[in-house]
């Protein structure tokens, strides 16, 4: 039950619960044998008494008895009063009578059943000796003694000694607590430090106890345990000292560009990770390529384009403030994270530095060097922009800004990205459309203003796209232009359309002829010219029925070399025609130099007929200016009554426009001039 | 030391030897007295044998001399003599002596001294001789002691016997 309790005691306590109780076992041990050992001196003592008492009584009671004086006997017994634990004591004579007696209760008197009741007494001693005078018994001397007296004494002896011991006890008790505060200061100066020790990791600190016994050997065991954990402490943190500036060389391996000191792109990913992460993560990433580097390195060497690199980098590290991040994440790719900025007019602002900083010349191994960078931006904002959106954004806004023209800049869009995306599915497409047969013409009659009769058609190219249907060619001819594409389609139109021109020739009416646009990249390819001759040729068609439309902005593009082609068209004996006259730039002195039939009124200006006086002036200095120069003039967009009135009243010979038919497939127009041509034989 | 009570018949008869217990009279309480006596007294020189009580004829029947003769005292046996002449004392260790019996005080007393004799003296009027004095009142015999008278002739008395007087001179 104690043990619970006696486990928690601190050793100074434990110590003295102990010895206390050993003291108080061997305290009890001394105690119980003093008291017997004193009671049975007490016994032994009361014993002798009592015999030297009975001597004396015999010696000095025989005389009495032999004299027969009663009372002198009683007078010596009466000495036994002295010893109070006698009881009674008596003289009886030979012939059973009592001679003389002594009762220690002398104030009454006993009677002889008393006496003989106290001569029973189990817990007295009881006595009796022959008194002989002379060698002759004349009396028995009775003697009863108790132990009252020896009961009484060893009391006040065993509550002397309870004392005694147990201010001992109390001395010992103290002696203890004193002894063992020698005993187990030292311990506890350990423990403490010890716990010291290892709650402040301080192993600086040492024990100074010094003594011969275990707690000394304890202390030098602990010192050097100390020691020990001290020499291994130091070494732990030289090590880790070592190993701190080792990682910090691979992490400057690892992490930086040795080439322009910027962080590399392991960084860059590990920054840009966690810039994302971050709550209300609000920045923006700079992608940077730069212009013509391979130029650089192809021309000046490697070693100039690494001191180019270098030097950007540190341009770029002057540019920006310190909180923004440059990393070197590719061959002449850099990336920028702003966080500092917060307006997009801010990123602008940077933008501007970089570029002009950039586009500066540099210097290396004496020579000038110029370059520039297209950067592309995207933002992190609202918590939803991950790492690799962000790059690929940024990356896809840098092409954007070097298919601008380069040294420039282009904010990421989802809206432009978007339209990019169809921009360049319909560009794939375009590859193959051909082949697929997606592509048809359709046939825009064009009319007589006179007679009402269709005098011929324009050919008009339409793309039937297998899931978007039929796609304007103002989507796709730049798409053609750009991927050349057009060289091919452009061939193809013009075969079709010499090819359909024929048949309806030869199936209705053969001066029935076919305008064909052409666009500026075709135009310029020099097989144009064995194009248009060869569809010629296998169509056997009539050559003047044949009108090559061109745009003013074409011919202007290279005057010399478009009126070389022209005149070529024109050796073939194909008709030219200049298309949307009067929107573009043309110089009337170049007019003259082009060998041009036709001049078709673009439909902006036929729109304002009749009432629209700037549109009617311009039209009617057109027909003046056509008149002079003796080209022939369709007016294009013809949509009303009026305007066909007004145009039939400035002598206007053709016109073209939904108020006699919207561009429509080979079928339909044959269907007319089937139908036609059943009239008018009628 | 006080007086003393003795007690006649019975009480003899008790304490006595059974010799005594026949016939209680003076006679017999005389001898057994002057036997106490001599149990209490030292004599100085014990080379004698026997142990002799002396009688002047005239006192021949003051005592149970019967009783006496069963006596050993010492390891000696009592007699008991009569004796005719002062100068017989010398072979005798107690005189008993009534006090009717009239002799030479003077020559007695020289011889008692001379020879170291107890003399035991019983009667109203008291002699310078006499050591020890027995005198009955009311059927007891009280004894005084001449301490001196003893210590002249050589004898101790034992204190016991002294305690037990009713006077010592």
């Amino acid at each position: 039950m104690l043990k619970p309790y006696f486990s928690k005691l601190v050793i100074r306590d434990k110590l003295l619960v102990m010895q206390l109780a050993v003291l108080a076992v061997a305290m009890l041990i001394v105690f119980a044998v003093t008291v017997t050992y004193q009671y049975l001196s007490y016994q032994r003592e009361l014993m002798q008494d009592l015999h030297a008492q009975m001597t004396l009584i015999e010696d000095n009671v025989g005389s009495a008895i032999a004299f027969e004086d009663a009372k002198a006997a009683a007078e010596t017994l009466q000495s036994l009063s002295i010893n109070r634990s006698i009881d009674q004591a008596y003289i009886v004579l030979n012939n059973q009578t009592q001679f003389a007696g002594y009762y220690a209760d002398k104030h009454r008197y006993l009677t002889s059943k008393e006496v003989k009741a106290i001569s029973a007494r189990k817990d007295g001693v009881h006595f009796n000796r022959p008194i002989m005078v002379n060698g002759q018994q004349l009396a028995t001397l009775y003697l009863d003694a108790n132990f009252d007296k020896v009961n009484a004494r060893i009391q006040v002896f065993a509550f002397a000694l309870f004392f005694a011991v147990t201010f001992a006890i109390f001395l010992a008790r103290a002696a203890s607590k004193r002894l063992n505060r020698i005993l187990t200061e030292p311990i506890l100066y350990l423990e403490s430090l010890v716990t010291n020790v290892t709650k402040f990791h301080n192993y600086k600190q040492r024990s100074n106890i010094q003594s011969a016994d275990e707690i000394g050997a304890l202390s030098e065991g602990i010192n050097s345990m100390l020691d020990n954990i001290k020499m291994r402490d130091d070494k732990l943190v030289e090590e880790l000292k070592h190993r701190i500036v080792v990682e910090q060389k691979l992490d400057q391996l690892a992490y930086f560009d040795s080439q322009t000191k910027l962080p590399n792109r392991h960084a860059f990913t590990a920054y840009l990770n966690k810039a994302t992460g971050e709550d209300h993560a609000h920045f923006y990433l700079l992608m940077l390529d730069l212009d013509f580097f391979k130029v650089v390195n192809d021309t000046h060497g490697h070693e100039a384009g690494d001191q180019l690199l270098t030097q950007c980098g540190q341009r770029l590290r002057r540019v920006l403030n310190a909180e923004d991040a440059v990393f070197r994440i590719g061959g002449d790719e850099f990336a920028i994270v702003l966080k500092a900025v917060t307006t997009i007019h801010d990123v602008e602002k940077i933008c501007h530095r970089i570029i002009h900083s950039i586009s500066q010349k540099f210097m290396i191994h004496g020579q000038e060097i110029h370059i520039g960078t297209s950067i592309g931006i995207a933002q992190c904002a609202n918590n939803n922009c991950t790492e690799s959106n962000l790059i690929k954004h940024a990356d896809v806004a840098m092409y954007w800004a070097k298919s601008a023209g380069k040294n420039t800049y282009k904010f990421y869009s989802e809206e432009i990205e978007k339209a990019n995306y169809h921009h360049q599915k319909l560009t794939t497409d375009l590859q193959t459309a051909l082949k697929h047969n997606q592509f048809e013409l359709y046939y825009q009659p064009i009319i007589n203003v006179q007679t009402s009769a269709i005098e011929g058609f324009e050919a008009l190219l339409r793309w039937h796209h297998p899931k978007e249907g039929m796609i304007s060619p103002n989507v796709f001819i730049p798409i053609a232009e750009n991927t050349g594409a057009i060289t091919t389609i452009g061939a193809w139109v013009i075969q079709q359309a010499i090819t359909q021109i024929k048949q309806w020739q030869s199936q209705f009416n053969p001066s029935l002829f076919m305008n064909i646009n052409i666009s500026a990249r075709q135009f310029f390819d020099k097989r144009v010219v064995d194009i248009v001759r060869d569809a010629l040729h296998q169509a056997q068609v009539d050559p003047n029925t044949i009108h090559i439309e061109l745009t003013e902005s074409i011919l202007m593009e290279d005057v010399d070399k478009a009126v070389g082609i022209l005149k070529q068209l024109r050796e073939l004996g194909a008709g030219i025609s200049i298309d949307d006259f009067g929107t573009g730039h043309s110089s009337m002195s170049y007019l003259k130099q082009f060998p041009v039939d036709t001049i078709k009124i673009d439909k902006s200006f036929v729109r304002g007929l009749p009432t629209d006086n700037v549109d009617t002036a311009i039209v009617e200095a057109i027909f003046a200016l056509a008149k002079s120069l003796r080209f022939d003039v369709v007016a294009e967009g013809v949509e009303t009554q009026q305007q066909l009135a007004c145009l039939k009243q400035k002598k206007c010979s053709k016109v073209q426009g939904y108020l006699f038919s919207e561009p429509v497939p080979a079928a339909k127009i044959e269907a007319y001039l089937a139908r036609a041509s059943k009239l008018s034989y009628q | 030391m006080g007086r003393i009570h003795i007690y006649l018949a019975s009480l003899l008869a008790s304490w006595m030897q059974p010799g005594f217990a026949a016939s209680v009279d003076e006679r017999d309480m005389k001898a057994a007295l002057i036997y106490n006596f001599a149990v209490y007294t030292s004599w100085p020189n014990n080379a004698d044998k026997a142990f002799n009580i002396c009688m002047f004829e005239a006192d021949q029947e003051s005592l149970n001399e019967a009783m006496l003769e069963r006596k050993v005292l010492n390891g000696k046996s009592v007699h008991v003599r009569n004796i005719h002449d002062i100068e017989d004392v010398k072979a005798c260790q107690v005189l008993f002596m009534e006090d009717a019996t009239t002799k030479d005080e003077k020559h007695l007393l020289q011889q008692l001294q001379k020879y170291s004799v107890l003399f035991v003296h019983n009667g109203q009027k008291q002699t310078d001789a006499s050591m020890i004095h027995i005198e009955l009142v009311d059927k007891r015999y009280h004894f005084s002691i001449n301490h001196q008278a003893a210590k002249d002739a050589n004898l101790t008395l034992s204190s016991k016997l002294l305690r037990l007087a009713t006077r010592v001179y």
